[in-house]
């Protein structure tokens, strides 16, 4: 009885998977087998392509500005999480270790902007890029995108650092190191995990922004690859087939990313879920 | 000379924090204060000039038919994503626990949506909502013609298409957190539950739920304020139509600042949107927290 019980479960439990999992694939494969299509083919949605003809893709290379906007997007993600990796974990060592009333106030000033929207910074944010003069730079978004990125440093390195011994400062500290230097030569090494934990997350969700780029950035060669496929298929609305080629590159980019680096993904979101 | 040492080492420790809090003051908590300004204005966003016009805004936010809507859509639009999510998300963690085959497969598939823009999954999923679409033309083929919807332009059915999508896009990230809230029990918890006969729907209502509130508490917290700031769906796929039914705050604010050029009244929208996003998250973190429990 128990064991046909158990039988069912089981079958049960691998029939929904499988059917998630199809869900998931779906759309995916449409992109993709849509992206050899010719433009007559795509209408003809349960059809596979003739052959396997890269010219959706030709085209897409031929008018737009994508290895530009991919650039743009590697060069935003990356100025902006280094940045932000070297200001948070600076930060958190002094809100991790001190024990003053102003490093707890500190604290709060950092984590509780993560309840500001940015759509209600929305107009002022511009005013301000555009007195800077930064309207349509990649540094307006590259400097929203680290001040976005510091809660989230903030709350990782923090929770990171209380878990280091304090004793290895101390013996440092008698030794005649510096704080600088101890910053540097101790705990910096010891926050390798953290780091990357925080540099796999961030660079999804900084790569991923479409709000910031629309707002602020117009020149088609220093469009984000994600605001690129937008303005794309606004101007192509009649060549679904480059359209979906473009998609299919924009899809697998961040997909590869992520499979290279799946347990930081898992892990991550626990590391900084514990310590809220 | 110790005195002199401990004032040096505060003022390292000052000046470690200066260059984020810097950055960090500048870019998030000037513009909110700027917001607050802009917000008692009728600025335009180009003239020089603008008249404080006190609290007007905000009594025209809280007449103004669509501001209120964006703000009822984008609720409805959470509300549901999160109850219906939470059900899947559970569902999936509760089978992927257990010792399932091919286990890492299926994590990394149904995950794989939650690293693409918002923007980008929109756009794969017009293909099948469109009304010459893959669901219509299926529908079609199977004879369930009379089943076939303008999916994307109907009054009632479009904001749950993009709450479908929405739930489809980050099922395998809730159900990650809720797998890791899972693994987290200890073994002899299970164990003594199963020796006193609790099995099933009473398992988990009275020990595994309790147990993984830690989980329930993070996701609910990354689900509200993400599903209340949606924008990249109805952006694409519906421009907030038809008749407002998919509009956003965020689009709203977006499109009263710069399609309308209101600057002033779109601070005031969104200094109401983040006293909202405030007030509901510090809500949810008190109701959830209180319901953790020890072990």
């Amino acid at each position: 009885m128990a064991s046909a019980n158990g039988r069912w479960l089981r079958m049960f439990n691998y029939t929904i998977l499988y059917a998630a999992a199809v869900i998931i694939l779906i759309p995916v494969l449409n992109i993709i087998l849509s992206s050899f299509k010719t433009n007559q083919e795509i209408n003809r949605v349960f059809t596979l392509p003739s052959s396997l003809q890269f010219d959706n893709y030709a085209r897409v290379f031929d008018n737009s500005y994508i290895w530009l906007n991919i650039g743009n997007s590697i060069f935003i993600t990356g100025i902006s999480i280094v940045v932000a990796i070297y200001l948070t974990s600076m930060a958190s060592y002094s809100l991790a270790r001190r024990k003053e009333w102003i490093f707890q106030a500190l604290y709060l000033v950092f984590i509780s902007a993560s309840m500001i929207p940015l759509a209600a910074n929305l107009v002022p944010l511009y005013v301000l890029m555009n007195k800077l003069g930064l309207v349509d730079t990649r540094t307006s978004v590259i400097i929203i995108s680290i001040a976005g990125a510091i809660p989230m440093g903030i709350m990782l390195y923090t929770g990171f650092i209380k878990g280091v011994s304090r004793s290895l400062d101390e013996s440092a500290s008698i030794d005649g190191c510096g704080r600088v230097r101890i910053f540097a030569l101790i705990i910096l090494p010891l926050l390798k995990p953290v780091t990357v934990t925080y540099m796999v997350i961030s660079s999804i969700s900084i790569w991923n922004d479409f709000l910031m780029p629309l707002l602020f950035i117009r020149t088609a060669s220093k469009k984000t690859i994600t605001l690129a496929v937008y303005s794309f298929m606004s101007e192509y609305v009649n060549d679904w087939g480059a359209v979906y080629a473009l998609l299919t590159i924009a899809f697998l980019i961040p997909v590869a990313f992520f499979i290279y680096n799946q347990k930081h993904f898992y892990g991550g979101m626990t590391d900084g879920s514990v310590k809220m | 000379m110790m005195r002199y040492r401990r004032r040096l080492d505060l003022l390292y420790a000052l000046l470690f924090v200066l260059p984020a809090l810097t950055l960090f003051l500048t870019f998030k908590y000037y513009p909110l204060s700027m917001t607050m300004f802009y917000s008692l204005t009728n600025w335009d966003g180009f003239s020089r000039s603008y008249q404080f016009v006190g609290l007007d805004n905000f009594i025209s936010v809280f007449s103004d038919s669509k501001v209120l809507g964006a703000f009822y859509n984008t609720v409805y639009f959470a509300i549901v994503s999160i109850l219906l999510g939470t059900v899947i998300q559970l569902g999936l963690a509760l089978i992927l626990v257990n010792r399932i085959k091919g286990a890492k497969v299926f994590r990394t598939v149904l995950y794989m949506p939650a690293v693409i823009s918002a923007l980008i999954i929109s756009m794969t999923w017009i293909a099948f909502f469109q009304y010459n679409g893959i669901i219509n033309q299926t529908l079609k083929l199977v004879g369930l013609e009379t089943l076939a919807h303008n999916w994307l332009a109907h009054p009632i059915i479009t904001i749950h298409v993009l709450i479908v999508i929405n739930i489809w896009q980050w099922a395998g990230y809730g159900m990650i957190i809720y797998i890791t809230g899972l693994q987290a029990i200890p073994t002899e918890i299970n164990e003594a539950a199963a020796l006193d006969g609790a099995t099933g729907w009473r398992k988990l209502r009275l020990i595994t739920l309790p147990l993984i509130m830690p989980a329930v508490t993070i996701n609910m917290f990354i689900s509200i304020t993400g599903s209340l700031r949606v924008f990249e769906l109805p952006f694409v796929l519906t421009g907030g139509g038809p008749m407002n039914t998919t509009n956003t705050v965020t689009m709203s604010i977006y499109n009263t600042a710069f399609l309308s050029n209101q600057f002033g009244y779109a601070s005031s929208i969104g200094l109401v949107f983040f006293l909202f996003i405030a007030t509901i998250t510090l809500i949810q973190l008190t109701v959830t927290r209180r319901l953790e429990v020890e072990y």
